[in-house]
């Protein structure tokens, strides 16, 4: 399941009415990248919103997260296909239990989240060279 | 080539005659429109490699004697094709209608091309600009990086049509005494002897050309002049009087505000990467349609590449790989840890220095604001300071409310020289209310009220109090973590990370260097030295005085690292690493290799010092969304050298910033460049004042630079209560 699918999957677990206030949503990057096993950065995480809101599946606006009916839609038809996979099941667990209490789960994983960098094994990837321009111009002499 | 035997004269003063020869071939190229080569083969042998035959070539006036020519493979000459590159580059822009802002300078400004944008100084021109980077590829190729700007200037002629109904001809003249003003386009400070009001730049002609000012600055510089009517300014040169069109001398910035007593506020013309995209193609395709006819014989320009991939420059050899690095993670106090920086305004993840108990002891407002309006103001503030963890503010029963007349700058500054000094200064604050417009009384609340009082002080715009009586002033969360910040003492941190930066395993003290940037007359010119551990922990700092100088010598680094020696002996790193903003000269890189020789007690230290260079001209975007790279995206570009996206933004409330790439030099040490540039990357998260995102430099540059700021400017560094980050 990629990324996106778990966030809005993520999203719809810990919505009240369709809503993920701010602070709930900047919390779940901890939680998606303990899920992952891979730190997401900031900028990842926020094109993983701003690739959910321009296919419609969800609205953002200062932070607040809107769920649509076509992302709902598609969550729950992910949620009857993944049913009985433990990996995903895992994952709903660690959605109820944040929102059950999300102070206190947050502390309770905080040791985890911490070995998520220690398990690196590399601290930088390498990136594909075609994917970005420089500006500029080459001449030959 | 042509070899030529320098006079012993002229051998005295190496420095002199290495800036002389640089600027002989510069006046050679402009006379003759071909590039030149000028190379020091020995102390006293110049080799001159170009591709015409040179007949003359003078230094300090005097035409020195060619010895011997001979022809030689275009190949062997190390660095011809990023001098040819130069040359056309330039000869192209002139046709284009840019001139080179100041040689040598990159920077090239179509002066003839600009838009009026009216600001609170008045009117100023803003002219489309590019700024050029030349570099020699390995496969031969020369790649151009491309910056387009705007760039703005406020011009005399505009200034003398905006004085005209204020002062009379005398104080107009006092005024022009008072500005700093610079010619177009050298960009020289020029000295004002007398003006000639209202001529006719197609009847006047210049003194001893014959030629009409219009046609004089359109057949030079291609410049049209856009004022038919304007005066004519006479300034003393070398022996000789120049005379200008006001329109062609603009005045200095820095001077201006200081004679309006005001700064220029004029929005900001950042361009987006797709722009800066499209102007590069522009150019690329202007240079498609332009010839150099003097070259045809001699030498051939090939546009090879227009916004090369990376994987294009790699083939090149100008870059070697690009890579990604991984956010860090942050620790708050108790050991919480988290990706994200705004955890610090949650109570359960908190500041890592604990709480603290603050007392106002002051507050200063202008007249026009009630006791009732502070009272609410506080109100918000105490709750949340609270609400986030911080600990408490409490109002002293002795707090003293100052009132002050907003346009009578000594009527605050009497006021303080009035207050009494606190003894206990330990958890004292005072907040000024600053009318919007007004940065003098800013400075002069931030010099005088920590020295002559004794507590730190917390400045609020007028308009943020304003906003803040009905709830609708947002920045409550930073202006409790600002006061909190200005509590910090030595060795503490708002958070830290919570593995060593890069994650490398040695055990490191950084060393960041700041310099107070513009010593001015009768101010002692300030370096402040700021250190913490591995995670940034245990800050702590010395300021000194230096010479009047930002280069490096052996003395000055001697006094730091004596300065410094307490710090690195009580920590016992396995690596000090330095930071500096700025270019590292042959002659710096010597002194400072000398000073570490010579200093026993940093024998068991591996030592390395990194330059932290403008990386802004060179720009890259991703090519499918045509986005700035992200922050963490790094390019090495040599063993030594590497660029790494990182933010300049430090508005506060805001996510979304301008990503700018920052240039590093590993000057000297055995770190490989990776672990330079991930290291680097990870201080970039301490950037406690922002916590919505990373930073240009890491903080203990950003403390380092603000320090040397302050304390050119008489405020006490004793602790961190003045600072706003």
């Amino acid at each position: 399941m990629d990324r996106k699918i778990t966030l809005l999957a993520g999203f719809c677990a810990v919505s009240t009415e369709g809503k993920v206030p701010p602070d709930t949503v900047r919390d779940l990057r901890d939680i998606l990248s303990l899920f992952s096993g891979e730190i997401v950065s900031e900028d990842e995480y926020l094109e993983i919103i701003g690739a959910l809101s321009d296919e419609k599946y969800v609205q953002e606006s200062a932070g607040l997260v809107t769920i649509t009916r076509e992302g709902w839609a598609l969550s729950q038809s992910v949620f009857e296909r993944l049913i009985g996979q433990t990996n995903f099941e895992n994952f709903h667990r660690m959605l109820a239990d944040y929102k059950k209490e999300p102070k206190a789960y947050l502390n309770k994983i905080t040791v985890n989240i911490k070995s998520l960098q220690s398990r690196l094994e590399n601290k930088a990837r390498d990136e594909s060279l075609f994917q970005c321009q420089a500006v500029g111009i080459v001449l030959g002499i | 080539m042509h070899r030529i035997q320098i006079n012993s004269d002229l051998l005295r003063d190496d420095d002199a005659l290495t800036k002389e020869i640089n600027t002989s071939a510069h006046r050679f190229s402009k006379k003759t429109g071909f590039p030149i080569v000028a190379t020091r083969r020995n102390s006293s042998e110049l080799e001159l490699i170009s591709a015409v035959p040179v007949q003359n070539f003078s230094l300090f006036s005097e035409e020195i004697e060619i010895t011997d020519t001979r022809v030689i493979g275009r190949d062997r000459v190390y660095e011809w094709n990023k001098t040819v590159a130069a040359v056309y580059l330039e000869q192209a822009l002139h046709s284009f209608g840019y001139i080179r802002s100041q040689w040598p300078g990159r920077n090239f400004i179509k002066f003839g091309d600009y838009k009026l944008v009216d600001t609170n100084v008045g009117c100023i021109r803003e002219c489309p600009a590019l700024e050029t980077d030349i570099e020699e590829m390995t496969n031969g190729d020369v790649f151009v990086w491309l910056q387009s700007y705007v760039s703005p200037s406020k011009r005399l002629v505009d200034f003398i049509k905006e004085s005209a109904s204020q002062y009379t001809s005398a104080e107009l003249s006092e005024a022009l005494g008072n500005l700093k003003l610079r010619s177009i386009p050298s960009g020289s400070e020029l000295q004002v002897k007398s003006i000639l009001l209202g001529k006719d730049m197609a009847q006047e002609r210049i003194p001893g050309m014959g030629l009409s000012y219009v046609r004089f600055w359109k057949e030079t510089y291609g410049i049209e002049l856009g004022e038919k009517i304007q005066p004519i300014v006479i300034v003393e040169g070398r022996g000789t009087d120049y005379h200008y069109p006001a329109e062609m001398l603009f005045v200095d910035r820095y001077s201006l505000e200081k004679y309006q007593k005001k700064s220029i506020e004029r929005q900001t013309r950042a361009e987006s990467p797709k722009q800066r995209a499209d102007k590069s193609k522009e150019f690329f395709r202007l240079l498609k349609k332009y010839q150099n006819p003097s070259w045809a014989q001699s030498i051939q320009i090939q546009l090879k590449e227009c916004n090369p991939t990376l994987a294009y420059l790699q083939n090149g050899g100008a870059i070697e790989r690009a890579l990604r690095i991984h956010q860090p993670m942050l620790e708050f106090r108790s050991g919480a840890v988290s990706l994200d920086p705004s955890n610090i305004f949650k109570s359960e993840y908190g500041a890592k220095c604990g709480q603290k108990a603050i007392s106002l002891s002051h507050f200063f407002a202008p007249t026009s604001v009630s006791d009732n309006q502070i009272d609410t103001f506080l109100n918000v503030l105490q709750r949340t300071f609270s609400f986030a963890g911080f600990g408490r503010i409490t109002k002293s029963p002795k707090a003293v409310i100052t009132k002050f007349n907003e346009n009578d700058k000594t009527d605050l500054e009497n006021s303080i020289r009035t207050l009494d000094t606190l003894g206990n200064t330990s958890n004292h604050l005072g907040i000024i209310v600053i009318p919007d417009g007004h940065p003098e009384l800013y400075f002069m609340a931030k010099r005088l009220v920590p020295s002559r009082i004794g507590v730190p002080i917390q400045a609020v715009q007028l308009s943020s109090f304003i906003e803040a009586q009905d709830d609708r002033f947002r920045g409550f969360r930073l202006l409790s973590l600002k006061i909190l910040i200005k509590s910090l003492r030595r060795g503490e941190a708002i958070w830290t990370l919570s593995d060593n930066a890069g994650l490398l395993t040695k055990r490191t003290l950084y060393v960041g260097i700041g310099y107070s940037a513009f010593p001015r007359e009768g101010r002692v010119s300030k370096c402040a030295a700021v250190l913490h551990d591995s995670r940034g922990n245990k800050v702590s700092w010395k300021v000194f005085a230096t010479v009047q100088t930002r280069t490096i010598n052996k003395q000055w680094f001697d006094t730091l690292l004596h300065h410094i020696r307490e710090v690195v002996e009580s920590e016992k790193p396995e690596k000090l690493m330095f930071y500096r903003t700025g270019t590292m000269f042959p002659v710096e890189l010597d002194a400072i290799n000398s000073s570490l020789t010579g200093c026993a007690w940093l024998t068991p230290i591996e030592t390395c010092f990194v330059s932290i260079l403008d990386g802004g001209n060179h720009r890259f975007f991703l090519t499918e969304s045509h986005k700035n790279l992200p922050a963490g995206y790094s390019i090495l570009l040599n063993a030594s050298e590497g660029l790494i996206s990182s933010s300049n933004y430090d508005d506060r409330e805001l996510r979304q910033g301008t990503i700018i790439p920052v240039r590093l030099r590993l000057e000297f040490g055995n770190e490989s460049i990776l672990n330079v540039l991930k290291e680097y990357h990870d201080l970039t998260y301490l950037n406690w004042p922002a916590p919505y995102t990373t930073a240009k430099h890491p903080l203990l540059i950003t403390i380092a630079e603000r320090f040397a700021e302050l304390t050119r400017e008489n405020v006490s560094a004793e602790n961190m209560f003045y600072l706003d980050l």
